[in-house]
């Protein structure tokens, strides 16, 4: 491999897609935290987080001034969004249907490196002021394009919002992202991360199953053939304010 | 290189204005198709549809022209398959990379400038070219970071990588405004820089600022500045074609159809009938 391809591909690490390596994580909560308990996924997790330090090192040593603040002004990854960027961000990579899953999971590879850079910047001062001096420059990559992937859902008709302060906003991407974190139709986790406002919402996996759904297609309770788990879940999300159901047609 | 014929202005092709774009595609001088939705056999009715009514491109996202590696070869069999099967005026695709070593990223990302990248980069356009049988076209990205070790300019890059592959130039006007805000230079002498008589297609978008870093958002109509770099390309040189690129907030067709309009009387097109 040339150098110049050995410079891309740490670039490609750093921006990898954690989703597609089946890990994943909604704002960086440690593994522990995220409840990946299962062997494989730690496993995920560990190769991710080795390859991305990979690509971190290899920048390092290309300026050979390891963990350098201009390291750190490299990767859009050092973004600390707040999930309203996030979300305007992820706006941004929406390109209608066909695209817009992988564009979430794209959001999710920066909220991955975000973790990551973060992680590193309790390790040196200088980062965490890299970090921020940056901070504007986290809203990278917005003009993105994602890669194509077949979606067959309709998003003008998608009928799950989530609340976010008193404004109702779609996120329905988001979950489509949980998809393809390995997740076909189904959340494996015991609960998964959701983020409202400011802050996390754990959810139990009918819920998440709900969203999950919703972001591949419309959800018409109706013809969803719901069960208990999901009549609950249901119940759950629109009492805590997470979901607003809208009548077919709306 | 010789130019294609002059197509006149454009709209980007999305899901959202099927039904929109069928009724009033004659009211377009083109309409622009991205390349992996011509892949897909779910769009195939629509693209006949439109190509019924009016000359179609194809607009490629993930050939990752700037990786430094071969060719995807599926990707461009699959291509060349559009291409035989929807007869587009020409392709074009962007000055990034979206794959490397089996590392698939959903971005447009950015390349390192560097002068040993830009024949790798020709070779592959040359490659496409001559494989997919009608004019291709390297677009120019918009960024929000730099990558190291460069050692040309974005505009010496940009040309350099057109020259050697002899390929035709899509200028993207909002990447550049962009561009230009965020890694400040000045976006007219980067256009004065360029190979002009390679130019074969014009986009255009709308941006819009968040806190300090302008956004390429195709979100909002094209602002004044493009508006302006338009008319300063076209006083400089013939364009051919120029398309509006619009990805949300997306308005309804009188809007767009008055942007394309507008366009037209920018560059002196004549209007479609």
């Amino acid at each position: 491999m040339s150098d110049i391809a050995a410079m891309q591909r740490a670039l490609a690490l750093l921006l990898l897609d954690p989703v597609g390596r089946r890990t994943f994580l909604y704002g960086g909560p440690l593994p522990s935290e995220a409840g990946l308990d299962d062997e494989d996924d730690i496993h995920a997790l560990r190769n991710t987080l080795a390859r991305q330090r990979e690509g971190v090192e290899f920048f390092a040593t290309l300026l050979d001034r390891k963990r350098d603040a201009r390291v750190m002004r490299l990767f859009p990854a050092t973004a600390l969004l707040a999930p309203r960027e996030f979300h305007a961000h992820w706006q941004q990579w929406s390109r209608g249907t066909d695209e817009a899953v992988s564009s979430s999971a794209g959001a999710d590879a920066l909220r991955f490196g975000a973790w990551l850079l973060h992680a590193l910047a309790g390790e040196d001062e200088r980062i965490e002021g890299a970090i921020r001096f940056d901070r504007a420059r986290l809203l990278a990559q917005g003009s993105a394009i994602p890669q194509p992937r077949t979606f067959e859902g309709d998003p003008a008709r998608a009928r799950v919002y989530l609340r976010k302060g008193t404004v109702m906003e779609r996120l329905e991407w988001d979950y489509a992202a949980m998809l393809r974190a390995g997740l076909p139709l189904e959340v494996r986790r015991p609960a998964t991360y959701i983020f409202q406002a400011d802050r996390v919402v754990r959810l139990g996996t009918g819920a998440a199953n709900l969203l999950t759904l919703a972001a591949l297609k419309p959800v018409d309770l109706n013809t969803f053939g719901p069960t208990r788990e999901v009549l609950d879940a249901v119940e759950a999300l629109r009492s805590r304010g997470i979901i607003e159901l809208q009548e077919a047609g709306a | 290189m010789i130019r294609p014929a002059t197509l006149g202005v454009g709209l980007g092709f999305r899901p959202e204005l099927r039904d929109e774009m069928l009724r009033r595609a004659p009211s377009l001088d083109f309409v622009e198709i991205i390349a992996e939705m011509a892949f897909n056999e779910a769009y195939a009715e629509v693209i006949d549809g439109l190509r019924a009514l009016v000359p179609i491109t194809l607009h490629g996202v993930h050939l990752s022209l700037g990786s430094a590696e071969p060719l995807d070869a599926a990707y461009v069999a699959r291509l060349q398959q559009a291409v035989r099967r929807f007869e587009p005026r020409w392709c074009g695709d962007h000055l990034a990379m979206t794959s490397i070593g089996g590392i698939e990223m959903p971005h447009l990302t950015p390349l390192a400038l560097r002068s040993d990248l830009v024949p790798v980069v020709a070779a592959k356009a040359r490659a496409v070219r001559a494989e997919i049988g009608v004019p291709f076209l390297i677009e120019n990205i918009a960024y929000y970071f730099e990558v190291p070790g460069g050692d040309m300019t974005e505009a010496e890059f940009f040309s350099a990588v057109l020259e050697q592959s002899d390929c035709g130039m899509l200028l993207d006007l909002n990447n550049l405004h962009v561009n230009a805000i965020n890694h400040g230079y000045d976006p007219y002498a980067y256009i004065g820089s360029l190979p002009l008589d390679r130019l074969v297609e014009v986009h255009i978008a709308g941006s819009a600022a968040e806190k300090a870093l302008m956004i390429d958002t195709h979100g909002h109509p094209v602002g004044d500045e493009v508006w302006s770099l338009l008319a300063h390309v076209a006083a400089r040189t013939h364009v051919p074609a120029v398309l509006l690129e619009r990805d949300q907030n997306i308005p309804s067709m009188d809007e767009l159809l008055a942007e394309v309009t507008h366009a037209r009387a920018v560059i002196g097109a004549e209007v479609s009938p």
